[in-house]
């Protein structure tokens, strides 16, 4: 009944007030993809204020006059002075406030009377920037999905005519929309893949020859009207990438890449010339165009020349730092240190250029990729051997390369220096001691204890059953331990009935040093996990009081009587 | 000419990190209303280099032109995150030639079907023929040739400009002529050019300009192709 009450509102809504722009001013990134959603779905004009710099008055001179325009203005405006600007040029304005972005874009979805929808996980922007012109060209709207919205998103894509998931969405959702038979784009395992799958099918299903390559960080008018499909890189192309980029301009299905900005100038030029260079010797005469847009001007507003207009949008990107590079003539190795300084996991790989005088004397690394968890520290060591160095400046170069997925090493960063000498033994010795899971606070506690004479730092992962499921919870950061000490590493769970009972033991990994950032010691200990409320405990202190005092009064009592009293004078 | 409004000089960093700052909105609140917050977007950008680049200056000509001019210089390296080491070394200079080009109103020009206009269609669609600084009367030969990376346009419509300008503005347009979107008004980039007023310039360029109503907006887009 309230369904039906809120459609039925919502076209006497519509027709009251038809708009012919839609236009965004908000700090929510949800606000301005969904009001881009939705106008792509109305095939109407679109703009958003931009984040920086966004200027009231610019953006009414960009808006024009005599429109009908759908305000979407969410609770942290960028401008105040939006509304009026846009009525001062004889526009007719229809505020819609959003309350909250994920509300906000279902709102919009029941509003734009969509009946094709494609979902995206909620958490980050690469899936919605993804799907966006597939979308617009399909008249679908994107929906962004998670547990806590997923009831609200059945509602809506119940009658749908079509349902496509994209990419890497969350269990929850997959299960609860698997009721409506939904396409699937994207395996969800690499989102560079997943973005080659949907830029494929854009420029297959709707004959497009030209794409847009962005880093996926930010949105531009340009990637709003999706006209163009969206394709993902990093500073470093990956291989997905690039080998559909190639692929592409083989067929010569693809003429031209437009940049958006400088970020990935240096690597899609440098690209193309790679490629050109190896259809060369194909004996093939093959490239693509790439044009920049790089600025804007509005005569009318009286502005100079501008900055494009963008919002940044949240796309996930991993960051590693690098801690220390330094070599120990202990063991003759060098070291080095990667911190994941990012909002998740990271996949690495290094390389260690020893350089001696400049000119380099030795190459280290490995091809192997390593996994990095959200605030861990990694070191890695290579043996070198300087005995042959009498003198001269030595020097290391390290470059690391990494991305969120294995195959997608899309970043990287490198840090060039003296190649410092340490005498380093490490003799540092930590155990696991027990671990306790507390129903009342859904916590883990497992207790560490620092054998050795000197501080230890310590990086642990808990390996147990969830919901029937092995599950490896890691640490939410490196711990130090004074020597002879112990501390307590809290995992927040929530563990049923079932899932204790699974846990009879649980496995603990700890990868603990004497240096902060190199764990190269390793180890597991499997041990009981006790279980119990809180409440037992204090039942417990409280019942050993009850029983001192207990004590305390017998003790008075006796000791009393035996106490010798005065004779009465006869 | 007979500016009307004299635009402040405005350096425009074509490839450049300090103008062109857009920021990566990695957050590292967990909370997804933190994450998505425009103002929270504080991570370090993710520029491609560090350039000495393009700068773009503008004039108004007439009621209906407006000129742009500016100079693309530097070599572009791609730096780490910490900006100090260079791993990728991408030399261009402006003897290594391409086109700057402005479109009007929309970002949607398809280059790839760019092709030779003609003037008349200018005219039709922004409105300005049978006037006496119409685009008929302004491109008024039609011998310019552009190299763009996937193809060639030539003879189209052009004009040369005035003063000590040594610059050709070519109009090209993308197969359709019935929106301004689908014209681009473009120039080669020259090492050694002047504008019309003696000075160095890599390029200069003219653009109409809509003038049918004080409430008439249009916004210009400038995009490169460096060979």
């Amino acid at each position: 009944m309230r369904k039906i009450a809120f459609i039925v509102f919502m076209l006497l809504l519509s027709t009251a007030f038809a708009e012919d722009y839609v236009c965004i001013n908000s700090m929510d990134g949800r606000d301005v993809l969904s009001g881009v959603f939705y106008a792509n779905v109305k095939d109407l004009p679109v703009k958003f204020m931009p984040v920086p710099g966004g200027n009231a008055d610019i953006f009414a001179a960009k808006v024009g006059g005599n429109h009908d325009i759908l305000l979407i203005e969410g609770t942290m405006p960028v401008s105040s002075f939006v509304e009026s600007n846009l009525v001062n040029r004889n526009n007719t304005v229809e505020v819609y406030t959003s309350s909250d972005g994920g509300v906000a874009n279902l709102e919009l979805a029941r509003r734009s009377g969509a009946d094709r929808f494609i979902v995206v996980d909620s958490a980050f922007s690469d899936g919605a920037l993804s799907v966006l012109p597939y979308a617009a060209m399909t008249d679908s709207y994107v929906i962004m999905a998670n547990k806590n919205n997923i009831d609200e998103v059945k509602d809506i894509v119940e009658d749908a005519e079509q349902l496509t998931i994209y990419g890497l969405v969350s269990s929850e959702v997959e299960s609860e929309l698997d009721e409506f038979d939904p396409v699937t784009i994207g395996k969800g395992e690499d989102k560079f893949e997943d973005n080659v799958d949907i830029v494929e099918k854009t420029m297959t299903e709707f004959n497009k020859d030209n794409v847009i390559m962005v880093q996926g960080t930010f949105i531009e008018e340009a990637m709003a009207n999706g006209k163009q499909p969206i394709l993902m890189s990093g500073k470093l192309v990956p291989q997905a990438t690039y080998d559909f980029v190639k692929s592409k301009v083989r067929n010569d299905e693809l003429t031209q890449v437009m940049l958006i900005g400088n970020e990935l100038v240096v690597p899609i030029y440098d690209m193309r010339e790679k490629m050109e260079q190896e259809f060369k010797d194909e004996g093939l005469n093959k490239t693509f165009g790439i044009v920049v847009k790089f600025a804007q001007v509005v005569p009318s507003a009286d502005t100079g020349v501008l900055v494009l207009d963008t919002f940044p949008l949240p796309a996930y990107q991993p960051e590693l730092e690098i801690k220390e590079i330094f070599y120990n003539d202990q063991n003759n190795k060098v070291m080095v240190s990667v911190d994941n300084v990012g909002e998740g996991p990271a996949y690495f790989s290094e390389e260690v250029r020893v350089k001696v005088d400049g000119e380099d004397y030795e190459i280290l690394g490995t091809d192997e990729v390593s996994l990095i968890e959200r605030g861990e520290q990694l070191g890695m060591e290579y043996d070198l051997d300087l005995s042959g160095v009498s003198e001269g400046n030595v020097t290391a170069m390290v470059l690391v390369k990494y991305g969120s997925s294995k195959k997608s090493l899309e970043q990287f960063i490198s840090q060039e220096g003296p190649l410092t000498t340490v005498s380093y033994v490490d003799t540092s010795n930590v155990s696991v001691q027990s671990a306790r899971y507390s129903s009342d606070q859904q916590v883990v506690r497992v207790t560490i204890r620092n054998n050795g004479d000197e501080a230890a730092y310590v990086f642990s992962k808990l390996n147990l059953v969830v919901g029937g499921s092995e599950a490896t919870i890691s640490g939410a950061d490196v711990r130090e331990i004074d020597a002879g000490s112990l501390i307590v590493e809290e995992f927040p769970l929530e563990l049923t009935e079932e899932d204790v009972e699974a846990n009879q033991n649980v496995s603990v990994m700890i990868d603990y040093g004497a240096r902060e950032g190199f764990l190269l010691k390793k180890a597991e200990y499997i041990v009981p996990l006790e279980a119990g409320g809180d409440n037992m405990l204090l039942f417990l202190i409280m019942g050993a009081v009850a029983l001192l005092a207990l004590l305390a009064v017998a003790a008075y009592f006796l000791l009393g009587r035996k106490k010798p009293g005065k004779k009465k004078a006869s | 000419m007979n500016p009307k409004w004299i635009y402040a000089l405005f350096g425009v960093l074509l490839l450049g990190g300090v103008a062109f700052a857009i920021s990566g909105a990695t957050v590292t609140e967990v909370a997804e209303r933190g994450r998505w917050t425009g103002d929270a977007a504080g991570s370090v950008t993710t520029e491609g280099g560090n350039i000495t680049g393009v700068n773009v200056s503008a004039d108004v000509l007439t009621d209906r032109w407006a000129s742009f001019y500016g100079n693309v210089t530097g070599s572009i390296v791609l730096t780490d995150s910490v900006g100090t080491n260079n791993v990728y070394t991408w030399s261009w200079t402006p003897a290594s030639g391409g086109e700057v080009c402005v479109v009007a109103n929309a970002s949607d020009f398809l280059w790839s079907g760019a092709s030779p206009a003609v003037a008349a269609n200018v005219d039709t669609v922004w409105g300005f023929t049978g006037v006496a600084d119409s685009a008929a009367n302004t491109f008024t030969t039609t011998n310019c040739s552009l190299t763009f990376a996937q193809k060639s346009v030539v003879n189209t419509s052009n004009v040369t400009l005035a003063g000590a300008s040594t610059f050709t503005t070519c109009v090209i347009d993308d197969g359709n002529t019935s929106l301004k979107e689908d014209f681009a008004f473009c120039t080669a980039i020259d090492n050694a050019g002047t504008n019309w007023n003696g000075e160095s310039a890599n390029y200069e360029l003219m653009v109409p300009t809509d003038d049918s109503s004080p409430t008439a907006t249009e916004t210009y887009y400038f995009f490169a192709e460096l060979n």
